[in-house]
């Protein structure tokens, strides 16, 4: 059963108007592991994701969750195994915080929510400390809240995997550190998988089982945060110079100063 | 529930307002006779009736199917592009359609034998034309909300300015018809009218309603957000787009164009009930039958005999209730 | 299916106790679309609708027939004294049916501009037939005049009524037969607005024996923004180069004819327009001012004869338009008159 829970990248090539974005990406991603995704700007991550829910239809290599292609299974099959969070989405009309959650359950109801579903709500607004939003509108709340309220959302379709696209990128530090905790946690009770993309290497070191380092759409490393955030790999995907330290316990990168990017235009 | 059961109340009392007088009895009688296909006869003057079953009763019907029906439109709408800007008449599908009837019209196809539904039909053709175009050109050319509605303005213009160039060759005869769809109207409207929008609005509103999550998805978090969910939004947008222009496009070409509702009968039932569409979708409905319903009763009695169009009545009659609702209800809707 | 129903509305008519005085004649009346009406004559109520119409009715003695009428007659100040506010039924093209149905008329007259195939499907359930005249149509005046004589069985009286418009629209081709014409700048109410050809004031301008200086118009090369025939916005500059010998300009007109002082002020106030002092119209006081109520009357017969007389007065000695307007007033529709309509600055 559990090598059956697998989401696996196969060979995955995407264009874009005649432009490679990703080029022969290939990784599984097993059950209840917590997997950063890395990497600079325009490096392909969030193409990568929208690929992996089958919403971007690749030019050639395969996605598979559970043993099936992605593309080929029904929306509301994908929505129960996959769920989502983008990296910006705001609501365009105000709908109560427990209303856009409830509809993390809409690919699980025929038409009509049931108590269970209600209670699942409650439940995990409780365990992200929304309970009192409930029935504030998203439109009301600030950036960091949404976030949080968009990320309820997708624990509360109780997916076997989640995929998020920076969720904590508008979130003060304790939140970041509440939430991505949170995630490792679920991760670990549920049997859940979740690819998580990220920007601060601190972060995603700290509290990822695995790190896929992704560079102009290639995976420039894949593992253990200490075989693949090294100093040499961070010089060559970031063009930086990064020290690497741990205190008690908890990795943390120091950037060098940097050199300018085009050295014959800066002055 | 209670608000459909109050429309139902609004419409009866509404139904025995009028220039010959006759109360809730005569008019359940009258109903009773005509539901019974004459078994239980009504025991009240036969002219009474007649007024009642011929006169009153299809416009205070054709009045709530309108209403509903662009109210719905417009929910349609502002969903699927995530705009309140948008409705029938801001994207240009009202004057389309009153454009397509103007030319149904001056290829010489009158209001009787099979014209007249070639009218309405021409009417639909031009509604559909203009949506496709307004919103293809928002999503493939990946346009901003502004983009979109002012285009449905430019092209509201071009089609407001074109029915007015074809009432330039009109003859006199043809005239007197363009110029009936030009503003919005209840008066002179049949059963048949009343028929063929009913069934489009009772035909549409379930398939629509059993989109309500979808919706809900969609105007939350958007297209990535509503495809994780399990929307397919390729479909659920082009279906809304068929049925909110079919909508629009049915009652547009029977009452001609009344502009107000279908763009502020959302925001009204929105402001009431709330943005969920479990529940706007048959609240929004209710809501712009029971507007129109009251504007067009102003409009038939304030000045009697003179009946002031509902299309011009409904501006006077939404923008208190809507301005009322804006500054009192929900100072955060707009935020 | 209409037939059908006709019949059976013929069946039911004396059942729903309808009833007609003993000489009343089921007659078939083919009306201006040719469509066949059948109805008791003489009728005695009857809802009209458009102003020409009413005017038929009125001049064909059915005054008392006029049970009610559209908004646009009845928006001239005393000219219906006989009709109340409450037999207002509607505007021209948004008849209040259930107001129509209330008056109890045995037809519905209205022109075949107006929304009649509506009307006719809306009072069909009511057996009140939808009788098509169309009084604004000239060239079918007399036509149009006969069915109203139809249905009040005034024959006579319709004779009467297509006489006075058609003899006296002869007298003034054959007094006009040869004539030199001269130009004629019609103004209508708004000021640099004229009718151009396409429209009854433009007809009613050659009929008086003028050359109307905007007759090389064609509507269907103007920009729309300029108007229509009826109301067509000018170039200023065309009246200096054109110099007509004659302005005719309509004041604002009601039946109670304007103030002498009013129409004084109008004709001064064209001819003082800046640079308008040079015109031979206004050198020589050819600046004639006529109700635009007059004019129009008699389907423009007053207008064309007041233009004749003031274009040619040595042709028309023995014709006062206003002697027209008088008997139109007073013979036709039962009203007095109650003083003149017109002013020429040169008459003074």
């Amino acid at each position: 059963m559990t090598d059956e829970k697998r989401l696996i990248v196969e060979h995955l090539d995407f264009a874009y108007g005649g432009k490679n974005i990703l080029d022969d990406i290939g990784m599984t991603l097993t059950t209840g592991e917590v997997v950063a995704l890395v990497g600079p700007n325009g490096a392909g991550k969030s193409t990568l994701m929208r690929c992996m829910l089958g919403m971007l239809k690749p030019r050639s290599g395969s996605v598979r969750i559970l043993g099936q292609d992605v593309r080929t299974l029904s929306a509301r099959r994908r929505a129960q195994l996959v769920a989502y969070v983008p990296q910006a989405s705001a609501p365009a009309f105000p709908m109560s915080v427990f209303d856009v959650c409830l509809l993390g359950r809409s690919p699980h109801f025929s038409t009509h929510a049931t108590p269970r579903d209600h209670a699942i709500v409650e439940a995990t607004l409780g365990r992200l400390a929304l309970r009192d939003f409930a029935f504030r509108l998203l439109s009301e709340l600030s950036g960091g809240e949404r976030q949080r309220v968009m990320l309820a959302r997708a624990l509360i379709q109780q997916t076997d995997f989640l995929i998020l696209d920076e969720p904590t990128s508008a979130l003060d530090i304790r939140n970041q550190l509440e939430t991505l905790r949170l995630i490792a946690e679920l991760a670990r009770e549920r049997h859940m998988t979740a690819f998580v993309a990220i920007h601060d290497l601190s972060l995603a070191a700290r509290f990822s089982d695995r790190v896929v380092l992704l560079k102009e759409g290639r995976v420039a490393g894949i593992g253990d945060w200490r075989s693949t955030l090294t100093p040499a790999a961070i010089r060559e995907v970031y063009g930086v110079d990064a020290q690497v330290a741990m205190q008690d316990g908890v990795p943390f990168f120091v950037p060098h100063e940097i050199e300018p990017r085009n050295p014959g235009t800066a002055h | 529930m209670v608000s459909f059961g109050g429309l139902v109340l609004l419409a009866g009392y509404v139904a025995i307002l009028g220039i010959a007088r006759t109360n809730l009895s005569e008019l359940f009688a009258v109903l009773i006779e005509h539901l019974s296909f004459g078994a239980i006869p009504a025991e009240i003057d036969a002219r009474l009736a007649q007024i009642l079953i011929h006169l009153r009763l299809p416009r205070v019907a054709m009045a709530l199917v309108t209403g509903g029906s662009l109210a719905l439109s417009g929910v349609l709408m502002q969903a699927i592009t995530r705009n309140p800007l948008v409705s029938p008449y801001t994207i240009g599908v009202s004057s389309a359609a009153a454009f397509g009837a103007s030319m149904a019209i001056m290829f010489g196809f009158g209001f009787s034998g099979l014209g007249r539904y070639f009218i309405p039909f021409s009417a639909f053709i031009f509604a559909l034309g203009c949506a496709v175009l307004v919103f293809s050109l928002a999503w493939f050319r990946g346009m901003g909300a502004q983009t979109m509605v002012l285009t449905g303005i430019a092209l509201m213009y071009l089609f407001s300015a074109l029915t007015a160039a074809i009432q330039f060759v009109a003859t006199q005869e043809q005239l007197s018809q363009v110029v009936h769809w030009t503003f919005g109207s209840f008066n002179g409207i049949g059963w048949d009218a009343v028929g063929i929008s009913a069934a489009v609005l009772f035909i549409v509103f379930p398939l629509v309603q059993g989109k309500a999550w979808a919706l809900n998805a969609l105007i939350s978090g958007g297209d990535e957000v509503a495809q994780s969910l399990g929307v397919n939004v390729m479909l659920l947008r082009a279906m809304s787009t068929v049925f909110a222009v079919l909508l629009a496009a049915v009652v547009i070409s029977f009452c001609g164009v009344i502009g107000f509702i279908g763009l502020v009968g959302p925001h009204v039932a929105r402001l009431i009930i709330g943005a969920d569409h479990r529940w706007l979708i048959p609240f929004s409905v209710i809501c712009g039958g029971g507007l129109l319903l009251i504007a067009d009763t102003l409009g038939r009695l304030l000045f009697s005999p003179a009946i002031i169009p509902v299309g011009i009545v409904i501006a006077f009659v939404g923008v208190p209730i809507f301005l009322h609702l804006v500054f009192v209800r929900r100072s955060e809707y707009f935020a | 299916m209409r037939r059908n129903f006709l019949a059976a509305a013929i069946a039911i008519l004396p059942a729903m106790g309808l009833a007609h005085p003993a000489f009343a004649e089921m007659k078939t009346i083919t009306d201006d679309l040719g469509r066949s009406v059948q109805i008791n004559v003489p009728i005695k109520r009857a809802v009209v609708f458009n102003p020409y119409n009413a005017e038929f009715f009125r001049g064909v003695g059915g005054a008392n027939v006029i049970v009610g009428i559209d908004q646009e007659p009845a928006d001239i100040k005393g000219y219906w004294p006989n009709i109340g506010a409450d037999a207002i039924a509607g505007v021209w093209n948004q008849p209040n049916f259930e107001k129509i149905v209330a008056l109890k008329p045995e037809v519905f007259i209205m022109p075949r501009n107006y929304p009649w195939e509506n009307a006719a499907e809306k009072l069909k359930p009511f057996n009140i037939p939808v009788v098509v005249v169309t009084g604004w149509d000239v060239p079918k005046l007399v036509s149009n005049i006969s069915i109203v004589g139809e249905l009040l069985a005034e024959q006579k009286r319709a004779a009467q009524l297509a006489d006075f418009y058609t003899a006296n629209m002869q007298m003034l081709r054959d007094r006009l037969k040869g004539v030199k014409q001269r130009t004629v700048y019609l103004e209508k109410i708004r000021p640099l607005f004229t009718s151009i050809p396409g429209s009854g004031w433009h007809d009613m301008v050659a009929e008086g024996g003028g050359l109307n200086i905007f007759a090389d118009v064609e509507i269907a090369k103007q920009p729309a923004e300029r108007g229509t025939v009826h109301e067509f916005s000018i170039d200023a500059e065309r009246i200096l180069t054109s110099n007509p010998d004659v302005i005719i300009k309509l004041s604002p007109g009601q039946y109670a004819p304007p103030e002498k002082a009013e129409l004084e002020t109008i004709a001064k106030s064209v001819a003082a327009r800046p640079a308008w002092s040079t015109l031979k119209a206004a050198q020589q006081n050819e600046v004639h001012v006529v109700s635009f109520f007059a004019a129009g009357a008699v389907s423009k017969m007053i207008g064309s004869a007041y233009i004749a007389k003031a274009l040619y007065p040595d042709r028309f000695t023995d014709i006062d338009p206003e002697a027209l307007m008088r008997t139109w007033l007073t013979d036709f529709q039962s009203l007095p008159y109650l003083g003149k309509y017109s002013l020429s600055m040169n008459s003074r």
